[in-house]
């Protein structure tokens, strides 16, 4: 058969050949040819989606990076190790990835035979079809590529562990994970870095201990104070809302650095930490909503519940209403509050995004 | 054999693998998209019993507003003063409601008069971002003397016109027009057209005499209208704003005018004794007023022409002024029957009275609210006179003023957001306006004599 196959398909299979053919199949070498075909059909599809992990690794890096943005690992560093290195060596880390694609498409063909052996032997099956050289080779340079970087961009990620120890393994599987796998390690990164942080913290109990209580207790002199006095909101809240800032959590806002510093120093808890941004929050948004009981008429009691999602930097993501007060000026109004209030403050450390209801009850007016 | 078959089944493959990559595609964006439900699906679940913060206190207690320069549309001379004169009086005249903060100028991102006013022209986010949740824009174009205000009233957060008209007049009329638009805006934020046209009736001494006075809502353009060389007292609106009824001593005795504002005819109520608080029943030709031919002083109903259809109030007491509920159906005056006076309630088609004020010992000057569920009277206690603010059914006693002069004469306006009063705070008596809840005091103008009485008209130039 073996000879004779590609012949007589070439030839035009008879009707009899094929079902010589079909029951052939069931020889004993036929079994063998079945599980031969098995076996390298596994072999194939488990290639296959090497290389599909591999050709999905130009985008890859894009992904990583919406990833790294929502969850902004890299204020985690900075603020944790306390130095704005970080966000260049991140900086560093990211661009080279596309740039080394960039150049492996330009050099595929040259670079082939440089490759290591593992890597080159499914090519080299490849290379034996000649049709399919073409599309195939696409799919296999970035493979090369991939490990080709890896020992030549070594010194590029390196840098990244002395932040997140834990990222020092995921650069090993770097390769082989497809995009699944990736956000995992993201998540064990995260987790990683947050309980690398609670150990400093927790070092760093005693020395922030004192400025904690002091912060809060301004944070309360000054939410009292605010209260009474009916000072300009307008400049207040101007200054106070700083724009962005996601990469400097110090030009956040006026008690943007507090919160941030303090976290950065290590607050006793976590529990103090959120709590003082929960005052913060409550301050923020206060400052922003304008309300006049006139406006919303006679009904009493009426209470207005916004969910919203709050991001690392203090970007509101999202708002929704849990319940509507079925007053729609009350309603329009929480909800403008929040708008204006965004950004807030950057989360306190150990925060990738934090999830808070506000309870809008204008009931303590007259 | 194998690298042979090999190279088949990859031929074979190579469709598959095409598939299979777009498959892989769509299994990838299906996994997200399940991802992403599920991790929203478990985030509400978390929020479901998440902190929540208590808001309570807003801030800012009116609606901020910005309101960017004026834009001159065809570059007429006269175009930019008139547009700065309108914006103005825009800007006093939404100040005025109490409800509404206009943005400082100096924190406007986006020079609105050379870039353009209409939404397409306008980047929103400049504007929510300085935190205002309305936007006033407006064009001016004139030419001969005729002047076209297009204004436009938007909502930054939405991004949406809520409002846009366009006004055609005289330059005279500028004001006028400009006060249509603010009702739009009060309108559109309260349900109500709000003061802008009413017009304000008070009475203000001219020499020895008193004499009543008529103003626009803000006390602007003050013309008296009276010349009894007398003293003529308590001006009252008809609903309709065309009559004015008031009390005047030009015949020696206090008889009541009815005067109508656009004709050159009235009536007169000139029953012997006295004949004073005239009170206009809502929506109708006819008012209550005081009257004391029967020797004891009890409120009666009579026409726009001056003849009794009924007597309302039948006690020992004096009954005195008179103020009707929205609806017509019911009336607040004060009574000395219990000793001291104090305010009642009549039913007026069940002829029922019950006592509303307890508290004090002198309680005078009736206002119902023209939304029906509040009366401001004045009140004496502890030396001072001051005005105070009770539901109709005796709950929610407030002060609404306090150690500021003798305050007096209180009055709605029409949209029930405001109430004008007199007050001596500032020596002599003058005009003051202050929110329904006793907030953003200040006097309306300042004018030779003293001014007491303020009443606001119910009229509505917007529909």
């Amino acid at each position: 058969m073996n000879p004779s196959y590609p012949a007589d398909s070439s030839q035009g299979a008879t009707r009899d050949e094929l079902r010589r053919d079909e029951s052939g199949f069931r020889s004993a070498w036929g079994k063998g040819l079945l599980l031969c075909s098995i076996f390298v059909h596994i072999a194939l599809a488990t290639a296959l989606y090497f290389f599909q992990g591999i050709s999905q690794h130009r985008v890859l890096p894009l992904v990583m990076q919406m990833d790294l943005a929502s969850m902004d690992f890299s204020q985690d560093l900075t603020s944790s190790a306390g130095k704005s290195g970080a966000p260049a060596q991140q900086k560093a880390k990211m661009t080279p990835v596309p740039k080394s694609v960039e150049s492996s498409k330009k050099e595929k063909v040259v670079t082939l035979p440089s490759e290591p052996k593992a890597v080159e032997k499914p090519e080299n099956k490849v290379a034996q079809v000649k049709e399919k050289v073409v599309p195939v080779k696409e799919k296999a340079v970035p493979v090369k590529e991939k490990v080709a970087l890896k020992p030549a961009h070594v010194p590029q990620p390196s840098p990244e562990p002395p932040g997140k120890k834990e990222t020092a393994t995921s650069i090993e599987p770097d390769h082989k994970v497809a995009l699944k796998k990736k956000t995992l390690q993201a998540d064990k990164v995260l987790e990683a870095a947050r309980s690398s942080i609670e150990k400093k913290v927790e070092k760093q109990v005693e020395k922030s201990e004192p400025p904690t209580g002091e912060i809060l207790d301004k944070a309360f002199a000054r939410l009292e104070k605010t209260v009474e006095t009916q000072a300009d909101s307008r400049s207040g809240t101007s200054t106070g809302s700083g724009r962005g800032s996601s990469s400097d959590p110090k030009s956040g806002s006026s008690f943007g650095p507090e919160l941030s510093g303090d976290g950065a120093k290590g607050s006793k808890t976590d529990y103090t930490a959120i709590d003082l941004y929960n005052l913060e929050l409550m301050y923020r948004i206060q400052q922003n909503w304008a309300f006049n009981p006139r406006l919303a008429g006679p009904e009493k009691g009426i209470e207005a519940r916004l969910l919203i999602k709050i991001l690392k930097d203090g970007q509101i993501r999202d708002v929704w209403f849990e319940t509507r007060s079925g007053n729609s000026y009350l309603d329009d109004s929480a909800l403008k509050a929040v708008k204006k209030s965004n950004p807030l403050p950057p989360l306190p450390k150990g925060y990738a995004t934090y999830d808070i209801g506000l309870r809008f009850t204008p009931s303590g007016l007259q | 054999m194998i690298s042979v078959l090999d190279s088949l089944l990859q031929v074979c493959n190579r469709n598959l693998m095409v598939k299979e990559r777009q498959m892989k595609g769509r299994a990838l964006l299906i996994f997200f998209l399940v991802l992403g439900v599920v991790l929203l699906g478990r985030a509400h679940t978390v929020l479901a019993q998440h902190v929540y913060l208590n808001i309570n206190e807003p801030f800012l207690r009116k609606v901020p507003v910005a309101v960017p320069g004026f834009k001159s549309l065809t570059q007429g001379v006269n175009e930019d003063r008139l547009g700065k004169e309108a914006r103005n009086i825009l800007v006093n005249a939404l100040d005025f409601t109490g409800y509404i903060a206009v943005l400082d100028p100096m924190s406007y991102i986006e020079n609105l008069a050379k870039k353009g006013i209409t939404r397409a022209e306008i980047n929103f986010k400049n504007w929510t971002v300085i935190g205002s949740e309305l936007l006033v824009t407006c064009g001016v174009e004139e030419s001969n003397g005729d002047i076209q205000l297009k204004f436009r009233l938007f909502d930054p957060f939405t991004e949406r016109l809520v409002k846009g008209k366009v006004y055609t007049g005289k330059i005279d009329d500028l004001r006028r027009m400009v006060h249509r638009f603010c009702g739009e805006i009060s309108f559109h934020l309260t349900g109500k057209w709000g003061v802008f046209s009413s017009s304000l009736a008070f009475v203000s001494t001219v020499g020895k005499d008193k004499e009543i006075f008529i103003s626009e809502f803000d006390g602007y353009n003050p013309r008296q209208v009276t010349r009894h060389n007398s003293i003529s007292l308590s001006p009252a609106w008809s609903s309709d704003g065309k009559w004015l009824a008031y009390t005047s001593y030009a015949g020696g005795n206090p008889d009541i005018y009815i005067k109508n504002l656009y004709q050159i005819r009235g009536n007169l109520i000139n029953f012997k004794g006295l004949n004073i608080s005239p009170a206009w029943v809502p929506d109708s030709f006819s008012l209550a007023a005081t009257l004391s031919f029967e020797n004891d002083q009890e409120i009666y109903l009579l026409t726009g022409k001056g003849k009794i259809i009924k007597r309302l109030t039948d006690s020992w007491g004096i009954d005195v002024s008179p103020s009707f509920s929205p609806d017509g159906k019911k009336m607040a005056f004060v009574s000395k029957r219990a000793g001291t006076p104090q305010i009642y309630i009549q039913d007026l088609d069940r002829g029922t009275v019950a006592r509303l004020t307890f508290t004090g010992g002198y309680n005078t000057s009736p206002a119902w609210s023209p939304e029906g569920d509040k009366v401001v009277y004045v009140g004496i206690a502890n030396g001072e006179i001051n005005i105070y603010m009770i539901g109709i059914d005796g709950t929610g006693l407030v002060q609404l003023t306090s150690k500021a002069g003798d305050n007096e004469d209180p009055s709605w306006s029409p949209d029930a957001s405001l109430i004008t009063f007199s007050s001596t705070r500032e020596g002599g008596a003058g005009i003051f306006v202050m929110t329904a809840t006793g907030g953003d005091q200040r006097r309306l103008f300042s004018m030779k004599g003293a001014q007491t009485s303020p009443v606001w008209s119910t009229g509505n130039e917007n529909n």
